[in-house]
């Protein structure tokens, strides 16, 4: 599994691997817990590839409901139909205009019936799971645990092919226990400096073997640090691309001060950043 | 081998991991596809199945190398192996059957961690090889009596030992290879090996107790609490109490939608109405801001002076933390200290131990004065972001500032800027005003100061209903202080 992901991009560690390996063969879903920008959604972005599955993205967000989550009518396309059904003065055409309203062919599907009802197999990404309200981890469970979804006009539909589902969780509120108690669960936390070595050799081709070393240990220091938002393997890439646009060989100050902004996502951070890393304003190195 | 998984799971639990059926079952069915004689692979596969919080993880390895005493032999059972072999049952291929009569075995084990080991229950224990003469990872295959409506769990199953990195994504799955061996469930001998493997748990689980090292050695106030944990009666009745305070901290949800002439017309949601009325849109559907969602913020005095509640005071942080996804806990003698994440922990002794770990000559040094000037001066200076509108406060102290200035004026602010505060205070309203007590003058800005020393007294509070009188009509509704 640790290959297959690997030449998919994804360079998967043990415990990743035995997670994935499970979900798949147990057929339940996988919580993906951990910080922001290490690699939990590419972990499914990489599957998806790898196993030829369809990927299916749920992004949750505050006040996601089922309207955006599962399903939805058409409704403009509903009345459409009521106007052209009105002059319709059959027997029975009230029953027909009435089952003919809440047909299928009206259905708007959203990411959770797409998954359920899609014909070829699927991975269903259901992408940080703690930003949505408590009320749509219960959405969920029926989805989670029997693959299916019930809607009051159609009844239960059932998948076709039951779709492997991933969710990720950055952690910012504890999820519903039912929901958690329905998914395998893997913690996802920074790469070893080693791993993250490699990650960036992979991810940004030309990147000299001496520099990622030496990004690999800076970010080391800066996830120590106290800073509102600490890189994560994503803004590590982005840096490595940037240095290697920049033709850099070395960590020098003037050069990690025009990568910056591919590095510091928080106005709050930028003069922590420039001191871990022993740049001042001016670009020369500070004397620790 | 299920012995031996539903014995570490009652150990788990017993530690205040929260595991479940679902989860034990998940980590049966797991054990099919690792090798089990890799430890490494078996004790991730548990893992991922069992561990439901991060904090849990260290635990889990702790317990589980101490569980399986360094051998992961143990869920090889090799024992039952012996005993199938010796009863000339026919060899099979590799695999493992969990049948309904598993389940009621994985059942057995008791919602408050107790292993309930039911003597007249008569399992079938098989194992399976890899090729014929030669012994394979040993499976339980466990059949109700030869039941032929019995239900496998997971119906078809793994066959082969398949390791991560080299079965790759392909399950094979054949059930027509798996090797079910029938025991009678009359069989006397079998009898004696469940005996054994009962007994075994049992030492085991004695072991564990003896042997346990615990949280990190707190202080001797710590230890007092520790040797005084809540009994699952004062759990189930703290669990209560909570779920009926849990609305009324965050607040009851608002309509989404509503039919009047206030907010934006939901054009949506109209023209699916007018769907009913011929597309005539006759009756207008309008939509109201979604609620924010609410948090809670509670200010837990870890000062000697609430020694006498500091039980009850901090299982119900504990609970609180547990059971309302937005709350943080902020611990404080004379500043505030961010314990949400300690708190958290499922193990109240494991979250107390951390929590006192640092205290000597830390801010939480219960030898430290408290000082609620300097507290709540501390928490506008660093926590101010954590009140908000939708905050509920809930301060878990007495009040007691020590002669210090109690800037009574910052916690009328909090009143001013949150959206309930709450303030339990051990002592009742006649002892307020001594012993360097402020809580005269708190108890003015609060919008319910109440007196809990007991559970029953927080259950009083909930059902009173009183933290969700809106202000308008505080006062006229019920008593904003109360003691018992």
């Amino acid at each position: 599994m640790i290959e297959r992901l690997a030449a998919v991009g994804y360079l998967a560690d043990e415990e990743v691997a035995s997670a994935v390996h499970l979900m798949t063969a147990l057929e339940r879903p996988l919580l993906v817990e951990g910080p922001p920008g290490v690699g939990k959604t590419a972990l499914a972005r990489s599957l998806a590839e790898l196993s030829g599955r369809r990927l299916i993205r749920l992004q949750c967000h505050e006040g996601i409901d089922d309207a955006r989550a599962l399903y939805e009518w058409d409704y403009g396309r509903q009345l459409l139909a009521t106007q052209m059904m009105r002059h319709d003065r059959r027997d029975g055409a009230d029953q027909d205009a009435m089952a003919a309203l809440f047909d299928e062919s009206f259905l708007l599907e959203r990411p959770l019936l797409a998954a359920i009802r899609s014909q070829e197999p699927a991975l269903l990404l259901v992408d940080e799971v703690d930003r949505a309200d408590e009320a749509f981890d219960a959405l969920l469970l029926e989805v989670l645990d029997e693959g299916q979804v019930t809607l009051p006009e159609l009844g239960t539909i059932r998948a076709v092919v039951r779709p492997w589902v991933i969710l990720t969780s950055n952690e910012t509120r504890e999820l519903a226990d039912a929901l958690k108690r329905r998914c395998l669960r893997i913690g996802v936390g920074y790469p070893t400096p080693e791993r993250e070595r490699q990650i960036l050799l992979s991810a940004a081709p030309g990147l000299a073997d001496e520099l990622a070393a030496q990004l690999t240990v800076a970010l080391g220091r800066l996830r120590v640090a106290a800073l509102h938002q600490p890189p994560g393997v994503a803004e590590a890439i982005d840096w490595a691309r940037a240095l290697v646009l920049l033709g850099a060989g070395d960590l020098e100050p003037d050069t990690v001060r025009r990568t910056l902004p591919a590095l510091v996502k928080h106005g709050r951070d930028e003069t922590m950043v420039r001191s871990v890393l022993d740049v001042d304003a001016t670009g020369t190195r500070a004397t620790r | 081998m299920i012995d031996a998984l539903v014995g570490f799971v009652a150990v788990l639990r017993h530690h205040g991991l929260d595991v479940g059926t679902d989860r034990t079952l998940a980590a049966a069915r797991s054990l099919a596809h690792v090798d089990l004689a890799d430890r490494a692979a078996t004790q991730r596969a548990l893992r991922i199945t069992l561990v439901a919080h991060r904090l849990d993880e260290a635990r889990f390895d702790d317990l589980f190398d101490r569980w399986f005493d360094g051998r992961i032999d143990e869920l090889h059972d090799d024992d039952d192996a012996n005993h199938v072999e010796q009863s000339g049952a026919a060899v099979q291929p590799s695999g493992v059957e969990l049948t309904l009569d598993t389940e009621r075995r994985l059942h057995a084990s008791s919602p408050d961690g107790s292993y309930v080991d039911d003597p007249s229950e008569r399992i079938g224990v098989a194992t399976t090889h890899e090729t014929e003469g030669r012994p394979g990872p040993a499976s339980p295959v466990i059949d109700p009596g030869g039941d032929p409506v019995a239900v496998m769990v997971d119906g078809a199953v793994g066959v082969g030992a398949a390791s991560p990195g080299h079965d790759g994504l392909t399950t094979r799955r054949a059930a027509g290879e798996t090797g079910a061996i029938h025991l009678g469930s009359e069989d006397g001998d079998l009898s004696h090996v469940l005996d054994r493997l009962a007994a075994q748990r049992h030492r085991r689980l004695a072991r564990l107790h003896v042997v346990s090292p615990g949280p990190a050695a707190p202080s001797s106030w710590g230890r007092s609490l520790l040797a005084n944990p809540f009994d699952a009666a004062e759990r189930r009745l703290l669990r209560s109490v909570v779920d009926e305070l849990r609305p009324q901290l965050t607040g009851m949800p608002a309509w989404r939608h509503r039919p009047g002439p206030a907010g934006e017309l939901d054009l949506r949601r109209t023209l699916r109405r007018a769907a009913t009325t011929a597309g005539t849109p006759i009756d207008l559907r309008y939509r109201s801001p979604a609620p924010s969602r609410a948090s809670v913020l509670v200010l837990l005095d870890t000062s000697l002076s609430v020694r006498p509640t500091a039980r009850l005071m901090l299982h119900l942080a504990h609970r609180l933390r547990a059971a309302i996804g937005r709350v943080r806990v902020l611990a404080f003698i004379d500043r505030c200290v961010d314990v949400t994440d300690v708190i958290r922990h499922a193990d109240l002794a494991v979250a107390l131990g951390r929590l006192l770990d640092d205290a000597p000559g830390g801010p939480l040094d219960p030898a430290r004065p408290s000082d609620y000037g300097a507290a709540m001066r501390s928490l506008w200076a660093r926590y101010a972001g954590l009140v908000r509108p939708t905050t509920t406060v809930i301060v878990l102290g007495d009040g007691r500032s020590n002669g210090r200035d109690p800037a009574v004026a910052s916690v009328a602010a909090l009143t001013e800027r949150c959206r309930r505060t709450v303030w339990l205070t051990p002592d009742p309203p006649g002892a307020w005003g001594f012993g360097h007590g402020e809580m005269t003058h708190y108890a003015d800005t609060v919008d319910v100061a109440w007196t809990v020393r007991t559970l029953d007294d927080l259950s009083t509070l909930a059902a009173s209903g009183q933290i969700a009188v809106p202000r308008a009509v505080q006062g006229a509704v019920g008593d904003r202080w109360r003691y018992t």
